[in-house]
């Protein structure tokens, strides 16, 4: 599990165009990182590409934080 | 004329290629021959089950009226993930997951001038459509605010287009500004112009005509009206004013006096989401209406979100209208 914190904290950052460090599981995707709608599509793709997973648009709109997002790409793996 | 003949004799002789993104649904699958039958519209089907070309085939008046492609093994995928990637700066592998989407692949195509036009969203919520039309073919240089509408065909209206009715704005702008309530009002008001030849008459709705109550809902349908004089645009509005006054001569007598659409309106502009799509909704359900796009303006191209109830001649008659749409041309 702590080698998929990482990996999404990564891709979450790097959508944001922030650093790494300044991302915590409890960091909220739309009101700490600005990650909306566009965002998220992005999001969806690096994810997939990153896990092999298949993320719908209407999957990636509903977590609200990064942990959320990590339980997300858990539940597919 | 019907909206097939209205739509041929607008158009030109040459077809136009509309891209369908959700070629699993049947009643696009059943558009698509239609389409391909009226000799204006060439469909290109996307996501089609496997055979569907085969199946098509017999209905179709030539082989090429109609062609069934597959995204996710189309050559052109990796040029669309190329251009997308290096237009968002993400990386190619991202890019090509996304390219390989069919809503995404639709809206490349109409970007890269592969198809003249896109029709989607009859399985897609309207925010996945807007956001592929956004992010793949982008916003028209110079527009204002993005905006859609309906064109409604209400059985029994007897105007002076006929059944016919704009609708706006029931997909976009949840809550518009004056400002931007004037951008949707100049906006749709050019796009029934190019599309249909309308002389536009636009009546900015409020449950207030002419000052008959105050609230700050109701300023900004008067702030809307103020703006679009000091613009000097040359199309006939009026407002605020109630549904009834915009659509009733008798009413709009006896409540705006005269008035340059008063009673005679062809474009409602309604001062919300909510208004705009809880109105077009009750008109289909109570009227049996036949409820045309929403149109989506403000971007590069022609595109045309569909409501997840859209019947079979909502299909047809929204392909035929956006082919006759213009492309803009320009991407900002």
């Amino acid at each position: 599990m702590a080698e998929i914190d990482e990996e999404v904290i990564r891709i979450v950052a790097s959508v944001a165009k922030v650093d790494s460090a300044s991302v915590r599981l409890e960091t909220r995707l739309a009101e700490d990182l600005m990650i909306k709608s566009i965002g998220r599509i992005e999001l969806a793709a690096r994810i997939d590409a990153q896990f092999g997973t298949q993320t719908s648009n209407f999957e990636i709109r509903r977590p609200k934080t990064v942990q959320d997002l990590v339980g997300l790409v858990a539940g597919k793996l | 004329m019907d909206l097939v003949e209205r739509a041929r004799a607008q158009g030109g002789s040459v077809p136009r290629s509309i891209v369908f993104p959700e070629g699993t649904d049947p009643t696009i699958q059943e558009a698509a021959v239609a389409l391909a039958k009226t000799g204006r519209v060439r469909p290109i089907v996307l996501d089609a089950p496997a055979g569907l070309a085969g199946r098509l085939a017999p209905y179709l008046p030539d082989p090429e009226a109609c062609t069934v492609a597959d995204c996710s093994n189309d050559p052109r995928c990796r040029r669309y993930a190329e251009l997308y990637a290096a237009r968002h700066d993400i990386p190619q592998e991202a890019a090509e997951i996304i390219a390989r989407r069919p809503l995404y692949f639709a809206a490349m195509m109409v970007a890269e001038g592969d198809a003249h036009g896109m029709v989607a969203g009859i399985l897609s919520a309207t925010e996945d459509v807007i956001v592929a039309t956004h992010l793949a073919i982008g916003r028209e240089h110079g527009a204002a605010v993005p905006c859609s509408f309906y064109l409604l065909d209400i059985p029994g209206r007897e105007g002076d287009e006929g059944q016919l009715l704009a609708f706006t704005d029931p997909a976009m702008n949840p809550r518009p500004d004056a400002s931007e309530l004037a951008d949707i009002a100049t906006a749709v008001a050019a796009a029934v112009e190019a599309m249909l030849g309308w002389t536009p008459r636009v009546a900015l709705l409020s449950f207030s005509t002419h000052g008959s109550a105050d609230d700050p809902a109701v300023d900004v349908v008067r702030d809307a009206c103020d703006e679009l004089r000091t613009r000097g645009v040359t199309f006939a509005f009026d407002g605020e004013m109630q549904a009834d006054a915009a659509l009733d001569e008798r009413v709009a007598r006896r409540k705006l006096g005269d008035s340059p659409v008063g009673g005679d309106a062809n474009i409602l502009v309604c001062p919300n989401l909510d208004a705009a799509n809880i109105g077009a909704k009750l008109i289909q359900h109570f009227t049996g209406a036949t409820a045309y796009g929403p149109f989506l303006l403000g971007f590069a191209a022609p595109v045309s979100d569909l409501s997840r109830s859209a019947t079979l001649d909502d299909v047809v008659g929204t392909a035929l209208l956006v082919a006759s749409l213009p492309l803009s041309g320009h991407r900002s």
